[in-house]
């Protein structure tokens, strides 16, 4: 484990423009993708990421191990899109599937995609998180533990249920 | 086509690039970092928070101990003054069978004026108490006049000397 003794993350440290470039910069594009996985909102993924990250760079003081820097900062991204929700649920009425899709493909593909993420949005947001952490962000399961502060076990039975949930006719040991 | 492809796909397809986010989320996070973070307080500053931390210590403390305290006193009062005094029915029914003896003074007659005397030494009330009566019992008035649910009453001591039981 490597400690914050001499480490960028250090309090004590002034912290400035090439702290953030060193430390923050690379974790804007994951999460930005996270968020845009969690909310099917491009604008509001860009204003998550940002509260996200001033968040980050507020606290990054108190984290302990560097190592554990990408799920920290992809946990305070996931709270963030669960905040936003919130404000669009007391805000707006759900406009249910996003009404503009940035690339234009076969129909059949179209659809498929479109009833994908139809899927995913009705997913409570933890088993979404998890589902777009594993399959989209591509991360292995104990970092999506990590990010979601549960066990490998139970991230496991989450990823079970919820793809059970998405596509019932799916088998679950080729997806995971 | 992999599940985890369709998800890919799905996904990219709501997601457009963003090239210039870090750099623009970087600036937010500097330019609101420096606007919020407050100055440090000046070192004159320090020893009159010191005092205030003490000072609310102690209003704290102060308040506590009166709390304690009301509440012994408060309790203390129901106790010993508001507590009704109990009475021995089968004592009152005795004195009040027995023959109440009253001087008649008939109308137009003097007034019989009982004579004052010195209360014995060995009195509680010391030797300046002046006491009603010829002994060897003495009445003692203090003139203090209570309400009670029997009405008005005053309040009337009588004593004897010890040596007069003998």
């Amino acid at each position: 484990m490597q400690r914050v003794a001499d480490s960028p993350l250090s309090s004590a440290q002034p912290r400035s423009g090439q702290t953030f470039t060193d430390l923050l910069a690379p974790l804007v594009e994951p999460g930005y993708r996270l968020a845009c996985a969690m909310l099917h909102d491009a604008p509001a993924a860009e204003d998550a990421v940002q509260e996200a990250s001033l968040i980050a760079w507020r606290k990054l003081g108190r984290l302990q191990d560097q190592s554990r820097l990408r799920a920290w900062f992809l946990g305070i991204v996931a709270n963030e899109c669960r905040n936003a929700r919130r404000r669009r649920w007391a805000t707006a009425v759900s406009h249910g599937l996003p009404d503009t899709l940035s690339v234009i493909s076969g129909e059949e593909r179209v659809l498929q995609g479109t009833d994908l993420r139809h899927a995913l949005r009705q997913l409570p947001h933890d088993d979404r998180l998890v589902v777009v952490l594993y399959f989209y962000l591509d991360m292995p399961l104990p970092e999506v533990a990590a990010v979601v502060g549960g066990s490998v076990g139970a991230v496991r039975r989450r990823l079970y249920r919820a793809v059970r949930r998405m596509r019932p006719d799916i088998v679950i040991e080729e997806a995971i | 086509m992999s599940f985890r492809a369709e998800i890919h796909d799905a996904i990219d397809e709501v997601t457009p690039p963003a090239p210039m986010l870090a750099s623009r989320v970087g600036a937010y996070v500097l330019a609101e970092d420096r606007v919020v973070r407050r100055p440090r307080l000046g070192t004159w500053m320090r020893p009159l928070r010191g005092m205030a931390v003490v000072l609310a210590a102690a209003l704290v403390v102060v308040l506590l101990a009166g709390l304690v305290l009301g509440g012994r006193l408060w309790r203390d009062w129901n106790t010993n003054v508001n507590r009704p005094i109990p009475i021995n029915h089968a004592q009152l029914k005795a004195l009040e069978a027995r023959p109440l003896n009253l001087p008649l003074i008939e109308t137009g007659a003097p007034c019989p004026v009982g004579p004052i005397v010195n209360a014995p030494k060995e009195s509680a009330l010391g030797p300046l108490a002046y006491n009603d009566g010829n002994g060897p019992v003495y009445a003692h008035g203090t003139g203090l006049r209570y309400g009670t649910s029997w009405g008005p009453t005053s309040l009337r001591a009588m004593w004897s000397s010890p040596r007069s039981r003998a």
